[in-house]
C-alpha cells in the first residue's frame, strides 16, 4: 500500500469550509482516527502541519530527512534541571516516519494500574486484543528472526545471553523484515498504510496546514482555524466534530492556545535515555544493517538496554561530548556500533503555549531516580557490552570518554552520574492529556472526549495515562481504533434515539446523571412489577430521556426497548421543545443539575435557576401533567444544633451558590404550581450514594480505606443520608400520590447519623465485602478546619469560583439533618435500605463495575 | 536580516566554529563544497531553534564573535588560528552550563552534517582502507 507524493493529499487551497469531522494530525493517533473514521462513510478532514514528503524514497536518518520530516530539524529542547533532546516527526505520517519502527503491546500491568489510578473505563486486555491484532495484520508487524541477525545485534545478544539476562527480540511494522532499516518502503508507516486507507476511504488530507486553535462555545467544538504555511492565510473550517492528534507535545499546546486546559499538559511522561559506543575487534557494518532488534527485560520496566539506529553522523554526536578524547576513533567507525539504556521517567512535566507564537514550552525535571536508573542503566549496558566482547565503551557523558573494563561500568551505578554531565534524549512522550474518570488528572473521558465537550477529542499519545515503559506506537494505535469506535457507535446510537416515540409517557431530566439512570434502571427492571414501583404504575412506561451533548449514556443503553434518548440541554430551548413533542399529559421528572461546577458557580445560575426555568415553561407548554423537581438540602444550610432536624416548614437559609441556586429553582417550581398549568412536587434528598456514583463518592470509600477522611472535632455531627434507591421511591410516590400536588419532601434514610458511625459503616462494610481492614486510627482534625475552609470556600464563591475540595471540607464539620416523617405520612414512603445496606450495595457496584476503591 | 534569522556575519562565525570543531582548524582542510554543506546545515538547525530560545542563541553568537576584542583587540572569525582555539575550548570546556550548551549544539550539529555527508561516507564506505579514508579526511579520521 504505497504512496508516492503526487498520489495523496490536496493543495491547502482547497481547503473545505466544512466537514463532518476533522482530524489534526496525521500520526500514529490521527491517522488511525482518519482511517478508522473514513471506513465508516464520515466525511473527513485530515490536517497535518508538516509537509508530504514521500519517505519511501529517503533515508529517514539523513540529514535531508532531518531537515524536512523532524519538528525544529530535530531540535525540540526539554527544559528542566537538564535539558534533553526530543525528536519528533513533522510531516505526513508524523513520528512513524522517522522512528524505527518498533511495535510493542501494552504492558498487562497497565491496565490495571489504568484503572486504579486513573479510574480508565471499558478498558482490559481482552477489549484491546482486536485492536492490537489488527494494527499488527495492517503494518505487517514481524520479527526478524535470528538467522537473518545483523552482526551488532548478535554480538549484544551473545554478551545477553553470558550473562543469563532476559530479552526479547522487537518486533516491527516492516514489510520485507530482512531489508535494511533505509530501505525505501519497507518500513510500515503511516504515509504507507493508513493514510492512503483513509484517503482510499474518501478522506481528504491537506499538508502544509497549520492549526491555530480549535474553535468553541460552551462545551461544543465548532471547527478550527488554521493557516497554510505557504502563505500563512487564515482560513476556517467547521465541523461537527474535532480529534486532536498532534502528539504528546503538540496536542496539548494547541488546546491551551484554544483555552482548553482543565489537566492538559500537566501530566508529560517520557522515557529518557542514554546513548553509549561500542568498539569491537570485528567488522560490525552497522550503517549497512537493520535496526537493532533486541532489548534487554531483566531491568524492565525501570530500565530498558538495546541497539540504536547506526550512522557515522550519530556516532559522531555520541562521541561528541569528548570529542578531543575520542575524535581519532572514527578512524575504527566500521568497528562500532551504537547502543542506548533508557528509563521509565518518574517525574511529571509540563507543555505551556507561548504567547504570540506557536512556539511550545516543554519542562520536565528529572528526579534522583532518574539520575539513579540512568547512571544504572548505562553500568548495565557497558556490562553486557565487554561481555559481547567490546575493546571499549564510549558513553555520551561528558567527563567520562572511554570505559574501559566491567569494573569501571559498576563504578558508574555505585556512584550516579550528575545528569547534567549526561547527553539525554528521548523519542517516547505521552500522558499530557491523560484519558479516564479521574476529576484530578484525566484531561478526557475513558474514551477520549474532552472533559467538558460534547465533540472535541483527543485521540493519540496524549490520552496514554502514564508511561507505558515501552514504545508507545502499539498503544496509541490500539487506542485510537477503540476511541473511534466508540465514536461511531455512540453517534449512530445517539442519531437512532433522536427518533422518538410520538407518545412518552415518563420524561427525565439528567437521565444520564447518578439519580437519573439508577431511576431509568429501576423503571426498566424487573422489580418494577412489585413493591411500591409495582403499586406507582410506572415501571414499564415509555420513557423520554434528555442527555446531555456531553453526556454518555451508556448505563441507560441498556434499557434501550423501553428507553429512547433526545440529545440536549436544559439552557437549549430548542432541544426541550424536541424533548417535550408528543408529550401531553406525561410526566416530568426534572434530576437535571449541577452540584459541583469544574470552576465558575455561574454554572448553577445556568443549569440550576435558567435551566429549571426553561424546563418549567417548556413542560406548560406541552401540557405535562406533573413535574417532580430534584432539589436539595442546600437550600436550609446547617442545623443550627446537634439534634435539630429539618422538616418542610424549616425558612429558607441557603449555603453558599448552590444553595442559593437550588432555593431560586424551588421559588421558580411553587411559581409554576401556582400558575395552575401544571402540578409540582419538589423533593429534597440529602447527601446520597449507591449505583452509578461518580468518581468522587468512590474516592470518599478510598480515603476510608486508607485512613484519610477527616472527621472534624468529635465526629457528632450529624447528616442525613439517602441510598438512591429510596430516592427513587421519593420520586416515584411524589409523582403518582395525588395529594402531593405542591408538596415539598425531605426524602432520604430512615434517620441522621453521626459522621463517626458513618466512618464506622463504612469500615464494616469494606471488611466485610472486600477484606479490606481499614487502618486503626483514623484522620481527626479539629472543627475549626471546617470553619476555616468554610471561611475560603466563602470568599472563593464570593469572587465565582468554586473548588468542590474545600466546599466538601467546609460542610464536615456541620449537622445537615432532616425529618422524613411528612413524606412518610403523606406518600407513604418507606426507605428500603438502612446505611449498612446502601453502603454494602454501592461498594458491591464499585467492585463490578470497575471503579477501584 | 529577518528577526531570528542569523545574518551573515552570523553564518560565518558558525562556519569558523564548525572547520574548528571538525577539523581542527578554522583556515584550512576541509573541501568547500562540504564545508558549505555542514555551514547550511548547522545554520539551518540554529534557525530551527523555538523562537524563544533562538533569539537569545543569535545574540550568543554575537556575543561570542565579539568578546575576544575585550582580551585580543580583535573579533573570533580575525583571531589566529590558535588563539581560536583556546576561544573556543574556554566556551566548550568552561565552567559555564550555557556555554557548554551553546557550543555543543554546534558541534553536534556539524558532526553529524560532516560525517553523513555523501562525499564523507563515500570515504567511509567499507573496502577502502582507513588510509584511503583518511585521504578524504584528513584532518578528521586520521589525526
Amino acid at each position: 500500500m504505497s504512496a508516492s507524493e503526487e498520489q495523496i493529499g490536496l493543495a491547502a487551497e482547497n481547503l473545505p469550509a466544512r466537514a463532518q469531522i476533522v482530524v489534526v494530525g496525521s500520526g500514529a493517533g490521527g491517522a488511525t482516527t482518519a482511517a478508522t473514521l473514513a471506513g465508516e462513510g464520515y466525511d473527513v478532514v485530515l490536517v497535518e502541519e508538516g509537509p508530504n514528503v514521500d519517505t519511501a524514497t529517503i533515508d529517514s536518518n539523513s540529514v535531508d530527512a532531518i531537515e524536512r520530516l523532524y519538528r525544529n530539524g530535530g531540535m525540540t529542547p526539554v527544559l528542566g534541571n537538564q535539558s534533553i533532546a526530543y525528536v519528533e516527526g513533522r510531516c505526513v505520517g508524523g513520528s512513524t516516519e522517522i522512528n524505527s519502527g518498533f511495535w510493542h503491546r501494552l504492558p498487562p500491568d497497565c491496565y490495571h494500574r489504568w484503572r486504579t489510578d486513573f479510574l480508565l473505563e471499558d478498558f482490559g486486555p481482552e477489549r484491546m486484543e482486536p485492536y492490537f491484532e489488527r494494527g499488527e495484520r495492517d503494518l505487517s508487524v514481524s520479527l526478524l528472526g535470528r538467522e537473518r541477525e545483523p552482526q551488532s545485534s548478535g554480538v549484544f545478544r551473545r554478551g545477553i545471553e553470558k550473562l543469563g539476562w532476559g530479552y526479547v527480540e522487537v518486533p516491527r511494522c516492516q514489510k520485507d523484515p530482512s531489508a535494511s532499516a533505509f530501505s525505501a518502503g519497507a518500513k510500515q508507516s503511516m504515509r504507507q498504510t493508513y493514510v492512503p486507507k483513509a484517503i482510499a476511504s474518501g478522506a481528504r488530507l491537506f499538508a502544509g496546514v497549520s492549526v491555530k486553535r480549535v474553535l468553541h462555545d460552551q462545551g461544543r467544538a465548532l471547527g478550527i482555524e488554521v493557516s497554510t504555511n505557504g502563505n500563512g492565510h487564515r482560513h476556517t473550517i467547521r465541523a461537527d466534530a474535532v480529534f486532536v492528534c498532534g502528539g504528546a507535545i503538540q496536542t496539548p499546546a494547541l488546546l491551551r492556545r484554544s483555552g482548553v486546559k482543565r489537566n492538559v499538559g500537566n501530566n508529560l511522561c517520557i522515557h529518557p535515555m542514554i546513548k553509549a559506543a561500542a568498539l569491537f575487534e570485528e567488522d560490525m557494518a552497522a550503517h549497512a544493517s537493520p535496526l537493532p532488534m533486541y532489548q534487554v527485560k531483566e531491568f524492565w520496566p525501570t530500565i530498558t538496554i538495546g541497539g540504536s539506529v547506526f550512522t557515522p553522523g550519530f556516532l559522531a554526536m555520541i562521541l561528541s561530548d569528548n570529542w578531543e578524547r575520542n575524535r581519532a576513533m572514527m578512524q575504527q567507525w566500521d568497528r562500532m556500533a551504537l547502543y542506548y539504556a533508557g528509563t521509565r521517567g518518574m517525574s511529571r512535566g509540563s507543555i505551556r503555549g507561548i504567547p504570540g507564537d506557536n512556539g511550545v514550552l516543554i519542562r520536565y525535571d528529572m528526579t534522583e531516580a532518574d539520575q539513579r536508573n540512568l547512571s544504572v542503566g548505562l553500568a548495565r549496558l557497558g556490562e553486557l557490552l565487554f561481555a559481547a566482547g567490546a575493546k571499549a565503551v564510549f558513553p555520551s557523558v561528558r567527563g567520562i570518554p572511554v570505559l574501559h573494563s566491567v569494573e569501571q561500568c559498576r563504578a558508574l551505578a555505585r556512584n550516579y552520574i550528575p545528569t547534567s554531565l549526561m547527553n539525554l534524549s528521548t523519542v517516547h512522550a505521552f500522558s499530557s492529556c491523560p484519558m479516564g474518570e479521574n476529576p484530578d488528572f484525566c484531561a478526557t473521558d475513558s474514551h477520549g472526549r474532552v472533559h467538558g465537550f460534547s465533540n472535541l477529542y483527543v485521540n493519540d499519545a496524549s490520552l496514554i495515562p502514564d508511561s507505558p515503559g515501552v514504545n508507545p506506537q502499539g498503544t496509541t494505535m490500539a487506542i485510537a481504533m477503540r476511541n473511534s469506535e466508540n465514536f461511531v457507535e455512540n453517534t449512530r446510537r445517539a442519531a437512532a434515539r433522536r427518533v422518538v416515540h410520538p407518545h412518552p409517557e415518563i420524561l427525565i431530566t439528567g437521565a444520564p446523571g447518578w439519580l437519573g439512570t439508577r431511576l431509568v434502571e429501576l423503571l426498566s427492571s424487573e422489580r418494577g412489577a412489585s413493591g411500591w414501583l409495582g403499586r406507582s404504575l410506572l415501571a414499564g412506561k415509555r420513557v423520554r430521556c434528555l442527555v446531555h451533548p456531553t453526556a454518555d449514556p451508556q448505563h441507560i443503553d441498556r434499557h434501550a426497548e423501553k428507553v429512547e434518548f433526545c440529545v440536549g440541554d436544559v439552557a437549549d430551548p430548542d432541544s426541550l421543545r424536541q424533548f417535550f413533542q408528543g408529550a401531553e399529559g406525561a410526566l416530568l421528572f426534572h434530576g437535571a443539575g449541577i452540584i459541583h461546577p469544574r470552576l465558575w458557580t455561574r454554572e448553577l445560575e445556568r443549569v440550576n435557576v435558567t435551566g429549571t426555568r426553561q424546563v418549567l415553561d417548556a413542560a406548560m407548554a406541552a401540557g405535562i401533567r406533573r413535574v417532580v423537581a430534584v432539589s436539595s438540602n442546600s437550600p436550609f444550610g446547617n442545623n443550627a444544633a446537634p439534634d435539630e432536624v429539618f422538616t418542610e416548614d424549616s425558612p429558607y437559609h441557603p449555603y453558599m451558590s448552590y444553595g442559593r441556586s437550588k432555593r431560586e429553582m424551588e421559588r421558580l417550581v411553587q411559581q409554576a404550581q401556582a400558575s395552575g398549568r401544571i402540578e409540582t412536587v419538589i423533593i429534597r434528598p440529602p447527601w446520597f450514594y449507591g449505583p452509578h456514583q461518580p468518581p468522587r463518592q468512590t474516592l470518599f470509600f478510598r480515603m476510608i480505606k486508607e485512613g484519610r477522611f477527616p472527621i472534624l472535632g468529635n465526629g457528632e455531627q450529624r447528616r442525613s443520608m439517602a441510598y438512591v434507591d429510596n430516592i427513587c421511591q421519593g420520586m416515584v410516590l411524589a409523582a403518582t400520590v395525588a395529594e402531593a400536588s405542591g408538596r415539598a419532601y425531605w426524602i432520604a434514610d430512615e434517620r441522621p447519623y453521626p459522621i463517626h458511625e458513618i466512618v464506622a459503616t463504612v469500615e464494616e462494610v469494606l471488611e466485610e465485602e472486600l477484606g479490606i481492614r481499614p487502618p486503626a486510627k483514623r484522620l481527626t482534625l479539629p472543627s475549626a478546619v471546617g470553619d476555616f475552609a468554610t471561611a475560603v470556600d466563602g470568599i472563593l464563591q464570593f469572587a465565582g469560583v468554586y473548588n468542590q475540595k474545600v466546599h466538601v471540607l467546609g460542610e464536615m464539620n456541620k449537622t445537615i439533618a432532616c425529618s422524613i416523617a411528612r413524606a412518610q405520612a403523606e406518600l407513604g414512603y418507606q426507605p428500603e435500605f438502612s446505611l449498612r445496606e446502601g453502603m454494602r450495595a454501592a461498594v458491591r457496584w464499585c467492585v463490578e463495575n470497575g471503579q477501584q476503591i | 536580516m529577518k528577526l531570528g534569522h542569523l545574518s551573515e556575519a552570523q553564518e560565518v562565525v558558525l562556519s569558523k566554529i564548525a572547520a574548528l570543531v571538525i577539523d581542527g582548524s578554522s583556515t584550512a582542510g576541509m573541501d568547500d563544497a562540504v564545508q558549505r554543506y555542514v555551514t547550511r546545515f548547522v545554520a539551518l538547525q540554529v534557525e530551527n531553534i523555538p523562537a524563544y530560545l533562538r533569539l537569545p542563541y543569535l545574540l550568543a553568537i554575537t556575543g561570542f564573535q565579539w568578546l575576544p576584542l575585550l582580551r585580543w583587540g580583535r573579533p573570533f572569525t580575525h583571531l589566529p588560528e590558535k588563539a581560536q582555539r583556546d576561544y573556543l575550548k574556554l566556551w566548550s570546556d568552561g565552567p559555564v552550563g550555557v556555554t557548554r550548551d551553546f557550543v555543543r549544539l554546534i558541534r553536534g550539529c556539524a558532526l553529524l552534517a560532516y560525517f553523513d555527508h555523501p562525499q564523507t561516507r563515500l570515504a567511509l564506505e567499507p573496502g577502502r582502507g582507513v588510509e584511503d579514508a583518511g585521504r578524504d579526511l584528513p584532518r578528521v579520521a586520521v589525526r
